[in-house]
């Protein structure tokens, strides 16, 4: 007996310190996934990717916790009672701290929230978001079926285990993205798949994989009604789907085109009590961090401070972050229509005032979108059918089939047609516009064959005014700020087609298929598939390490070592120090980030980017190897004398450069002569784009080193007043690099050509900074040259970046430069301190 | 050994120390220290030098006392048994910190069992000025006296020149400051008498100017010595580090910042304050309010209050702080807490106009410096209990040697 006793208590004794050890391993796992959503850039599909092994991690973590706690009585349960801890679950699940401390009111531990049913968890959620009710649904799920998994003894089985817990700022692209590169990785079933494919599968029935939950459900589930009840079990089942299509077994293939064009399909809007409301539309941006705007926010016209804001990668529509949750999902629509919105809205929302259950009322949803492929107008109709089609399988818990067909316009919406039509005619949108239609559509048929092309363009002619109707039958006279949609171009609006495409993930891909743009981005009408996504970037860029063939070291830069390599042809590997970044994912992201940038270069003075080495530890950026030297050594080392023509030319051929940079939106934060490579009298200019990656490389050098920020020689030089009043002797470091600092570190760069040496030689670091912060300017008084020569200088380091001339500016100047003559100094002194009005 | 390859700096080198430069070979050089006075008279008829320096230069050598000539004596008689040093020679014992540019280990020398702090600077340059530096660095072999922190050898390994240097059981004052919160009054007044012998004697004898006088460049030990460190002698060096690093403090004076013409009145700057900086325990600039003080001197006495002030960061912006320097009224040490001469010797190094600044002869006839000097503080006793070292330490360099 005692023996037992003896063996009990050393049960006992193991399970809790079994259960200890998964708490600790827990905590670090809850931390870093805690990091990973909120300091990294969570539309890295690398962070995502992160993201999920952790929440595998967790899940299993916690059901261990659970299962080993299970297997004794109370007595020892109460001694563990805080383990597994609720709240330390629900915040890894990704609740807010609202709907932590709404749940935790109501539940009092993990077991108990574990019997819940995903109703009851949407009511415990009722006021919190959309997406935490998706994620705390599936994460019950995901822990639910694994704990099982573990009761049976079947630890090992391989069960999706995610939830996706990051922030979207796009609702469906991160998982879109996934899903297609979880499919490519798994070589599942792929929404990659050849296009006729995909047309066979046209008619299956709305999948599951489309379940999506939106934001506006969230407004549309405060008041749980039946169908949301009797859609639970089928929610949470078919929810693990959701971003993990080839794990599940359920997972049709996820085209969406069904319905699409077939209106007579059998899904159609489930949300047959309408109202005559107002056309909205749903279309969420796909926010992105941006790093180097300086711009006003386009919600609250406030200036946005350099890094706080966030940019629609499709409309371009910007705002800050705090402004984000605000921001009406309306990316997608051009603005004429959103004219015609919003006249149409006001118009209906005074009929529809009245007829607007009250509990209804509070939300508008949009159904129209998904269809960002609505693009060039005429396809409204059609995208906006099969965004009505759609929409039962995109809202988990609304799943059934679809009472009504549904022609293009709703039950409902009959009255709307006219109304709208007759409120738009005057918006030149609804001219379509002639160009995109044929290139857009092409493909677009090639989609979706079912239809004959000639009738799909009169379907879609003849519809085009329609498109406000699909609009979600529930409106509300309080969502007029859901109106507000970005301003946007039509040009942009075209890359949208594309780039729904991914955005709008795996089911949409032909949905919006249409979009091969004329853009000139995409070469091939199967990389129309593929556009504009880091993912793609990820793909086409790509370089495997094993194929780089390195031979030797030609430099080393601050955040890497050069190496003179071999690819498809000599090229120069700039191998980051990886060290170095093995703090995960911010470096990593920002690296990535900036990849994406260069492969939109292609100049004849800008080094060319032939990809990447994106898989840690193995970071590096291949490029075409420069022959020739720096400007560094030819000024620095050999003491190269530059006549005044040559350095012209010189200084011509970096405006060039630089100048088709900043047409591209690429600001070189790091232009020095030690980037810029003469070959045979051809300037080529490197590592544009990558200074935050070597600072954040540097980043452990300097933390090494406590409160002091490390200065490479002759960096400082290159900093206009602006960047150098915003050092900061700490890792946080973050400087507005513009456009006119560029202009600034060029007007260094001709002084080097001219001078032959660093301006403020000699002087400590503390000096110049103090100096250039001040607007003191290295004196031209000795220097040799022409007054026209001294004004470009001055012009450049102007104090005030406004002042500074930009590259096309600056490149006219220079070709109007004298060439012949020698060039004179001017017999008075010329100071630098003097105002340089004179010249422009 | 022509004086002029060394002289990189362009720095004129007094009459008397270029006798001793052939004295750079360590057998030479003891018997002339031996007997410096000896070898000065020498130098002075073989060179026939005036007679006003060849007196400066005895005076200068009767600043030091005995011990601390002796002192000197055995430092020499143990470098004198080393000769090239290089990479192999050396076993590693551990991190001291890290300079200016580079790392500081604590080494032993293999072969003599002496301890040493090696200083490793990343460099990657042509040979040509690895030489070049390596050369102007023996200028340092010349630089014995009893507060410049000894020298044994410069040599270039593997990207990295390696300034071996004399280990000083203390450390740095930065270091100490960190330890004991704030730096006794009397304590400072030995200190700064010491600091500007230092530097006339590096001024005097070898016309330059130390360009980065801050705590970390002071060294003391359980001796009770003080040294300065980190000179610079090697313009080639200084431009040729790979980065330099600035940090949330800054002892450079307005006049240097300004980039315009600076001298040794600059060091008094530096001196000045951080001076301030030891007596009240934090970097001063921008000036505690009459709050941190309050906080920071609640008890008068309680000296040794470590992890107050002094470290906590500043979200003040480099530039910011240099706008400070050079803009506004320079900083000074609070009322009451110290004996006014003391105040006004801060007073006195900190003017921005380097003009009206005191020079290192004024202060150093200066009634606080007298008054220390006279009052002989116990530093061995403080830097001891400070540091927790045993008082037997600083001749650890000795005691394997004779052991």
């Amino acid at each position: 007996m005692d023996a037992e006793n003896e063996i009990e208590k050393k049960r006992i004794r193991d399970a809790i310190q079994m259960i200890e050890t998964i708490q600790s391993m827990i905590d670090v796992s809850a931390d870093r996934l805690e990091g990973l959503r909120t300091q990294c850039s969570t539309s890295a599909e690398l962070t995502q990717q992160e993201i999920r092994t952790l929440e595998g991690k967790l899940v299993k973590h916690f059901s261990r916790q659970l299962v080993i706690k299970a297997q004794f009585v109370e007595e020892i349960q109460r001694e563990l009672g805080h383990v597994p801890s609720l709240r330390q679950w629900l915040r890894v699940v990704g609740l807010s701290i609202d709907a932590i401390e709404a749940v935790l009111s109501r539940v009092s531990s993990l077991e108990t929230l574990r019997e819940r049913t995903e109703h009851e968890l949407r009511a415990m959620l009722c006021g919190a978001r959309d997406e935490e009710v998706r994620r705390l649904c599936r994460a019950m799920q995901r822990l639910r079926s694994y704990t099982e998994a573990l009761a049976r003894g079947d630890g090992a089985v391989e069960l999706p285990l995610y939830w996706d817990s990051w922030e979207r700022h796009g609702r469906g692209s991160p998982r879109a993205r996934d899903e297609r590169n979880s499919n490519h990785k798994k070589g599942g079933k792929s929404p990659t798949t050849p296009i006729n494919k995909r047309k066979q599968n046209v008619h299956l029935p709305a999948p599951a994989a489309l379940t999506k939950s939106r934001s506006h459900e969230s407004q549309l589930s405060v008041k749980p009604d039946t169908s949301d009840l009797s859609d639970n079990s089928q929610s949470s089942a078919v929810g693990t789907m959701e971003g993990s299509p080839p794990a599940s077994p359920r997972d049709p293939d996820p085209d969406p085109p069904h319905g699409y064009y077939n209106t007579n399909a059998t899904s159609c809007s489930p949300r047959t009590p309408t109202v005559s409301g107002c056309m909205a539309h749903d279309i969420a941006h796909r926010f992105t961090k941006t790093f180097n705007m300086i711009a006003t926010c386009d919600y609250c016209d406030k200036q946005m401070l350099f890094g706080s804001g966030l940019k629609c990668k499709e409309c371009k529509f910007k705002c800050h972050r705090d402004c984000e949750s605000k921001v009406p999902p309306s990316c997608g629509l051009p603005p004429e229509f959103v004219t015609a919105f919003k006249e149409k809205f006001h118009k209906d929302v005074r009929g529809a005032q009245k007829k607007i259950p009250a509990s209804r009322g509070s939300s508008i949803v949009a159904l129209m979108t998904r269809g960002r492929a609505c693009a060039g107008g005429l396809y409204l109709p059609a995208a906006g059918a099969a965004r009505a089609a759609l929409l039962p399988s995109l809202t988990p818990h609304r799943r059934r089939p679809p009472p009504a067909p549904h022609h293009a316009a709703g039950p409902d919406s009959s009255s709307n047609t006219s109304s709208c039509n007759s409120s738009t005619p005057s918006s030149p949108a609804l001219a379509a516009p002639a160009t995109p239609q044929p290139h857009a559509h092409a493909p677009h048929n090639a989609h979706h064959a079912h239809h004959p092309h000639h009738q799909q363009h009169q379907h879609a002619a003849k519809q085009q005014f329609h498109f406000p109707e699909v609009k979600p039958p529930v409106s509300s006279p309080n969502h007029s700020s859901h109106v507000q949609s970005p301003a946007r171009s039509m040009a942009d609006h075209k890359e949208e087609l594309t780039s729904s495409i991914k955005s709008e993930g795996s089911g949409r891909v032909s949905l919006s298929g249409s979009g091969s743009t004329d853009s000139g981005r995409h070469d091939s009408a199967h990389d129309a598939r593929w556009p504009r996504q880091n993912s793609l970037t990820m793909k086409e860029w790509d370089i495997p390490y094993d194929e780089l063939k390195l031979f030797e070291k030609i430099g080393t830069g601050r955040f890497g070592t050069v190496y003179r390599g071999s690819w498809h042809g000599a090229v120069a590997v700039k191998l980051l120090h990886v060290n170095a970044l093995s703090d995960h994912s911010v470096p990593l992201d920002t690296f990535k980030h900036e990849v994406a940038t260069f492969r939109k270069t292609r100049h004849e003075n800008l080094v060319l980017f032939m990809g990447a080495c994106m898989k840690p530890p193995r970071l590096a950026i291949v490029t075409s190897l420069c022959k020739g030297m720096t400007l560094y050594t030819h000024i620095h080392l050999r003491k190269d004398k530059f006549t005044a023509n040559k350095s012209v030319i010189v200084a011509q051929q970096i405006s060039q450069g630089m100048g088709y940079l900043h047409a591209r939106g690429i600001i070189h934060k790091d232009l020095k002569t030690k980037n810029i490579f003469l070959e045979n009298g051809k300037v080529v200019i490197t590592d544009f784009g990558l200074f935050s990656v070597t600072k954040l490389c540097f980043g452990n050098k300097r933390s090494a080193r406590g409160d002091s920020l490390g200065i490479p020689p002759g960096w400082l030089c290159y900093l206009a007043p602006e960047l150098v009043r915003a050092l900061r002797p700490h890792a946080s470091l973050h400087l507005p690099f513009s456009k006119t600092t560029d202009v600034y570190a060029f007007g260094t760069v001709w002084y080097e050509l001219l001078c032959g040496e660093y301006p403020f030689k000699g002087q400590p670091p503390e000096a110049i900074i103090w100096q250039v912060g001040k607007g003191v300017k290295q004196s031209l008084a000795n220097m040799q040259a022409s007054r026209d020569i001294k004004d470009i200088l001055m012009l450049c380091w102007s104090y005030r970046s406004t002042e500074r001339p930009d590259f096309p500016h600056l490149l006219s100047t220079l070709e109007k430069l004298p060439r012949k003559r020698l060039a004179r100094s001017p017999s008075h002194p010329v100071h630098l301190s003097r105002s340089a009005d004179s010249v422009f | 050994m022509n004086k002029m390859s060394k002289n990189k700096l362009n720095l004129t080198l007094p009459p008397g120390s270029i006798d001793t430069a052939p004295a750079i070979t360590p057998s030479n050089m003891t018997p002339q220290l031996k007997s410096a006075t000896a070898s000065e008279r020498q130098g002075l008829a073989g060179k026939s030098k005036t007679s006003i320096e060849a007196l400066t230069e005895r005076l200068e050598q009767i600043e030091m006392d005995d011990t601390q000539r002796r002192r000197i004596e055995v430092f020499l008689c143990q470098k004198e048994k080393i000769g090239e040093l290089s990479d192999d020679d050396f076993e590693k014992l551990g991190e001291l910190g890290q300079g200016n540019g580079g790392v500081v280990m604590k080494v032993r020398h293999k072969s003599t069992g002496l301890i040493m702090a090696r200083k490793l600077i990343h460099l990657e340059v042509k040979p040509a000025i690895k030489k070049q530096i390596i050369r102007e660095l023996k200028v340092l072999h010349e630089c014995n006296f009893a507060h410049i922190v000894g020298f044994y050898g410069a040599f270039y390994s593997d990207g990295e020149i390696s300034i071996c240097m004399e280990y000083m059981d203390g450390g740095s004052l930065d270091l100490i400051l960190k330890k004991a919160g704030r730096i006794p009054e009397s304590i400072l007044g030995t200190i700064t008498s010491a600091v500007l012998k230092g530097l006339s004697y590096l001024r005097d004898k070898h016309a330059i100017m130390h360009r980065d006088v801050k705590p970390s460049n002071i060294l003391v030990n359980s001796n009770g010595e003080i040294k300065i460190c980190d000179f610079g002698v090697s313009g080639q060096l200084i431009d040729s580090m790979a980065n330099s690093f600035v940090g949330t403090r800054s002892y450079m004076s307005p006049e240097r910042l300004q980039g315009t013409h600076y001298s040794v009145q600059s060091d008094i700057w530096s001196l000045g304050l951080s001076l301030v900086e030891m007596a009240i325990g934090m970097y001063p600039i921008p000036p505690p309010d009459s709050k941190t003080l309050a906080a920071m001197f609640g008890g008068q006495n309680e000296d040794h209050s470590p992890g107050q002030a002094p470290n906590s960061p500043r979200p003040m912006a480099i530039f910011e702080l240099l706008d400070y320097i050079v803009n506004e009224p320079p900083p000074e040490l609070p009322p009451g807490l110290f004996s006014d001469v003391f105040k006004d010797f801060v007073d006195r190094c900190l003017k921005k106009n380097p003009d009206e600044r005191a020079d290192l002869k004024t202060l150093m006839n200066h009634e606080w410096i007298r008054q220390a000097d006279a009052e002989k503080a116990d530093i061995a006793g403080w830097v001891c209990k400070t540091m927790d070292l045993m008082p037997s330490t600083p001749n650890s360099n000795v005691s394997p040697f004779s052991s």
